[in-house]
């Protein structure tokens, strides 16, 4: 029987935010909407990632004034979620910037943000 | 695909796929609820009262800091494709050599119609957000911030000065200026780990916390001279229950100021170049 923990609950909405994405990505046609569809994605995973480093009665792994040095290591929620969430957010922060860059020279180029469009080479 | 297409068979098909990429997930995700190792994170956590407050920021450098080297390149990769593709429109389709490059027109800012009450709130606002980003880099060590928050912020700062001032923006950088400043930070991270490299052979090993070299069979020795100008300077004293403790995050001060300036000068030349194009004129009119 699966327990209804919150890392439960935070994965399956990660798993609906990566669905969401992936559908988005596949079945908009306006390239916007794919790039939103994209960052949604993107979300998911960063989501599923720190929900990985919970769990139930963790703190913060930050030690502040009059926290106890023998009981941290163990009460510390686990770091490398939330550490991997950072490379990510660089790696999506450069995607996106390269998606929107890429999306502005089409729509230039071909008048239209429509991928079906532009994949038809459809000039305005 | 245009949602017209979707209708009967392939609809169907579109469905089932999705169910099963779904199903996949949520599957995976089931099995790694409560079965999550805990890897090296508790020994990180176990020593950040000699290192520094903030185990997420140690674990990120020291562990894994070869790893965010490259991260940090990623972001001035992505900045500079940005800048090829806008600016220059030196990506072309290999069908489409024979046409005219594409247009080089910045984007329509309309400024004038923005309330003049309104930007003497904004001023001071982008001044407390560049503030901000510094305070957050300077207590990188102690609190949850670092290089890549700083230069989120101060991008910001840059992003909310040029919708509303325009060309008058508080933080008026020049495209020259912030690949410089992204250059530098870029190259002080790189070249912070050479002491360690040379002492150890592990690069970005960090020589002013030198977490590691009591364990048996560790390659060598830090000399002492590199404990007082790496670790000496960041020395924090941590009042704990169970003593005070004199940490020191050694290099890792240092990196967050090289990655702040690295991602101000990369996400901050992303603004540019989607506001103002890249052609020389359009640098000359601002």
């Amino acid at each position: 029987m699966i327990e209804l923990t919150l890392q439960f609950l935070s994965f399956m909405a990660s798993a609906l935010l990566i669905l969401i994405g992936i559908a988005g990505m596949l079945f908009l046609d306006n390239l916007i909407k794919k790039i939103i569809a994209f960052t949604l994605l993107s979300d998911g995973v960063n989501l599923a990632l720190v929900s990985l480093g919970y769990f139930e009665g963790g703190v913060v792994a930050i030690l502040t004034p009059g926290t106890s040095v023998a009981e941290f290591p163990q009460n510390a929620v686990l770091i490398f979620g939330p550490g991997i969430v950072l490379t990510n957010i660089v790696i999506g922060v450069s995607t996106t910037a390269v998606l929107v860059a890429l999306t502005m020279v089409l729509y230039k180029r071909y008048g239209t943000l429509k991928a079906s469009k532009v994949l038809k080479g459809e000039r305005k | 695909m245009e949602m017209k297409e979707l209708r009967g068979s392939r609809g169907v098909l579109a469905a089932v796929a999705l169910l099963i990429i779904f199903i996949g997930v949520t599957v995976a995700f089931v099995q790694l609820n409560g079965n999550v190792a805990r890897g090296i994170s508790p020994e990180y956590n176990r020593l950040a009262h000699l290192q520094q407050p903030n185990s997420l920021s140690a674990w990120v450098y020291d562990w894994r800091g070869f790893d965010t080297l490259i991260e940090t390149g990623v972001i001035y990769v992505g900045a500079v494709v940005s800048v090829l593709v806008i600016g220059r429109g030196l990506v072309r389709m290999k069908q489409v050599e024979g046409e005219e490059p594409v247009p080089q027109t910045s984007l329509d800012l309309k400024i004038g119609s923005v309330n003049a009450i309104l930007k003497y709130f904004i001023f001071p606002l982008v001044i407390l957000l560049a503030a901000y980003g510094i305070l957050i880099v300077t207590g990188a060590a102690t609190s949850g911030g670092g290089g890549f928050q700083c230069g989120v912020v101060v991008a910001s700062a840059y992003l909310i000065g040029a919708v509303f001032f325009g060309k008058k923006n508080p933080l008026n950088f020049r495209r020259k200026f912030l690949i410089a400043i992204g250059s530098f930070g870029w190259a002080l991270y790189a070249l912070l780990g050479l002491p360690g490299y040379l002492v150890t052979g592990y690069w970005q090993y960090n020589v002013g916390t030198d977490l590691w070299s009591s364990i048996a069979g560790f390659p060598a020795q830090i000399p002492s001279i590199l404990h007082t100008i790496f670790g000496d300077p960041y020395r924090l004293a941590l009042v704990l229950k169970g003593g005070t403790f004199y940490s020191t995050a050694g290099i890792v001060p240092l990196i967050n100021i090289g990655e702040a300036f690295n991602v101000i000068g990369a996400i901050c030349l992303i603004f540019l170049v989607f506001i103002y194009g890249w052609s020389d004129t359009e640098e000359a009119k601002a």
